[in-house]
């Protein structure tokens, strides 16, 4: 598991991709501070720091391309397979592997977001402990999320095989549910959906942590569990 | 020691209701040259793809050095070389970077033996170029590198020539002569290149429609393959004692007016003088045979092979 985890993070580094998105997000989240320089202050910026945690699982699909896309599209799976490697193992590493990747990237944006709004912007009120705990406790929940959404992408992924389908259809997951949910009378259903999880996570609100969490528990085991049955049945060649 | 390394019981391969491979026994034993011989569509690269765990079996039973659980097989899968239709590699690593990929996943992270396996194949000058901007000969080679790398005991290889070109399909032929006899490497080679393999295979298999026609040995097959003069006369008792008594042979056999000469095949003219002159008359003498392609035409045929 560790050695197909380090060769993965091997294989990542040497994409020019990865050190673009690397410098493109936290770039825009430089800017975005850099546009509240009229007024704003880094509290203000701090507390609104919870609707950064919507943009991950948009750029998810972007990681699970880089780890397990690449691998299905350029067909390199058998070097792998024919070696020994059980799916399920391989499964799980790419999805290790996803979300190393992410949080790398997301702690850059998080890191660049609030060391310039620190640099650039006057104090305010300052950063109470309830605040800084809430946030913090709302970054944690939206990674479980997100990792749900990482399962989904490469269960995706794996379905397809055309990453181009694939990401359409995780958009199309991901965005759209809820309007098709209500369109055929289930909007009873729209809670229980990712999307819904985010957008109370970066409500005014703090969310039911509780229900969050069990939501993407959920979501992550259906897709894992899809994913690994998908991948047992693929013809790697 | 006929110890095998690979035996598959009735294995089968279904696409829905379209058979790909339909109960297919194959053994092949340690240190042998196997060859996978068939059209294409024939079943051969779905087969090789079952061994390899690229592919779910239907139904029958696989065995590698002696494994057939799941787990066993995974397992022994680490000992074996493969390489299955077209080598994949990351178009943006070089050749280095892209064994190095591999070695890490495999824990063998070694800079000499990639190295070295880079030298054996001929690429250890790509330096930095990438593998997306190889030609095909030069991706071949670099499959073929990954397939040994991990001092692998068995080769699997489907079609590794196709497309290469003379010189390199003779390079290749050498690497893999050299693998089976100085390394002892058993090879498992599928192509319908018959010419090709019949310079190296010690065993050959003959599928169709992804069944199992024929297997034969090199000895068996050379047998069933060999060419012969064939000389038409009147009187065949005493064409038999002209050609004992005067020319001296012995390799031959009769049957009706029909002689088969097996030796001094390069000698029609000896033969048609010494008939003439004992008052034989000779209405035919030509060289008569079945190439390995006809046998192998014949066998998809359905034809008599044997003949």
């Amino acid at each position: 598991m560790l050695r197909l985890i380090h060769a993965d993070l091997f294989k990542v580094f040497h994409r020019p991709a990865f050190y673009i998105m690397l410098a493109v997000l936290p770039g825009l989240a430089a800017l975005i501070v850099m546009m509240q320089q009229d007024g704003g202050t880094f509290t203000e910026m701090f507390s609104m720091s919870r609707f950064l945690l919507v943009y991950p699982a948009a750029l998810l699909p972007l990681i699970t391309q880089l780890t397990i896309g690449e691998e299905y599209r350029e067909r390199t799976v058998k070097n792998t397979i024919e070696y020994g490697t059980g799916r399920g193992l391989y499964f799980s590493a790419k999805l290790i592997s996803t979300v190393i990747l992410g949080a790398i990237l997301t702690a850059a944006v998080f890191g660049v977001y609030f060391g310039t709004a620190a640099l650039i912007l006057p104090v305010g009120d300052g950063v109470t402990g309830v605040l800084a705990a809430d946030i913090l406790t709302r970054i944690g929940a939206a990674f479980t999320v997100c990792v749900a959404a990482a399962v989904m992408s490469m269960f995706l992924l794996t379905v397809f095989g055309r990453s181009a389908m694939a990401i359409f259809a995780y958009y199309g997951i991901l965005y759209l549910s809820n309007l098709i949910l209500v369109l055929f009378r289930l909007s009873s259903l729209v809670p229980y959906l990712l999307k819904t999880q985010f957008s109370s996570l970066s409500g005014r609100t703090p969310p039911d942590y509780g229900f969050v969490l069990t939501v993407s528990a959920v979501t992550f085991a259906v897709f894992f569990a899809g994913g690994l049955a998908a991948l047992r049945k693929k013809d790697m060649a | 020691m006929n110890t095998m390394i690979i035996e598959t019981r009735s294995v089968c391969k279904k696409y829905g209701s379209f058979s790909a491979v339909s109960d297919m026994d194959i053994r092949v034993r340690k240190g042998s040259v196997y060859a996978l011989i068939g059209q294409n569509g024939a079943g051969k690269t779905t087969l090789l793809k079952m061994l390899c765990g690229l592919t779910p079996v239907t139904s029958g039973e696989i065995s590698l050095f002696g494994e057939c659980s799941p787990r066993g097989l995974e397992k022994v899968r680490a000992r074996t070389g493969a390489m299955i239709e077209t080598p994949a590699f990351l178009p943006y690593l070089s050749a280095k970077d892209n064994l190095k990929y591999l070695c890490i996943q495999r824990g063998e992270n070694r800079e000499d033996s990639i190295n070295n396996v880079l030298k054996f194949v001929g690429l250890d000058d790509t330096g930095k170029k990438h593998f997306g901007s190889f030609s095909l000969g030069m991706k071949q080679r670099l499959g073929l590198a990954l397939a040994v790398m991990d001092d692998a005991e068995l080769l699997i290889l489907d079609e590794p020539i196709n497309g290469l070109d003379p010189m390199g399909i003779r390079e290749f032929r050498d690497i893999i002569l050299r693998l089976n006899k100085e390394k002892g490497i058993t090879v498992l080679i599928s192509s319908h290149i018959l010419g090709e393999l019949s310079q190296i295979a010690t065993d050959y298999s003959f599928i169709d429609h992804g069944r199992l026609l024929r297997h034969d040995t090199a000895t068996e097959l050379m047998e069933k393959c060999r060419s012969f003069l064939r000389i038409d006369v009147d009187d065949i008792a005493k064409a038999s004692e002209v050609l004992r008594g005067t020319l001296g042979c012995t390799k031959f056999t009769c049957s009706g007016n029909t002689i088969h000469m097996e030796e001094r095949m390069d000698e029609p003219e000896e033969f048609v003088q010494a008939l003439t002159k004992s008052g034989i008359a000779v209405f035919q003498i030509c060289r008569e045979g079945i190439s390995l392609e006809q046998y192998f035409i014949d066998l998809i045929k359905g034809g008599n092979a044997d003949a």
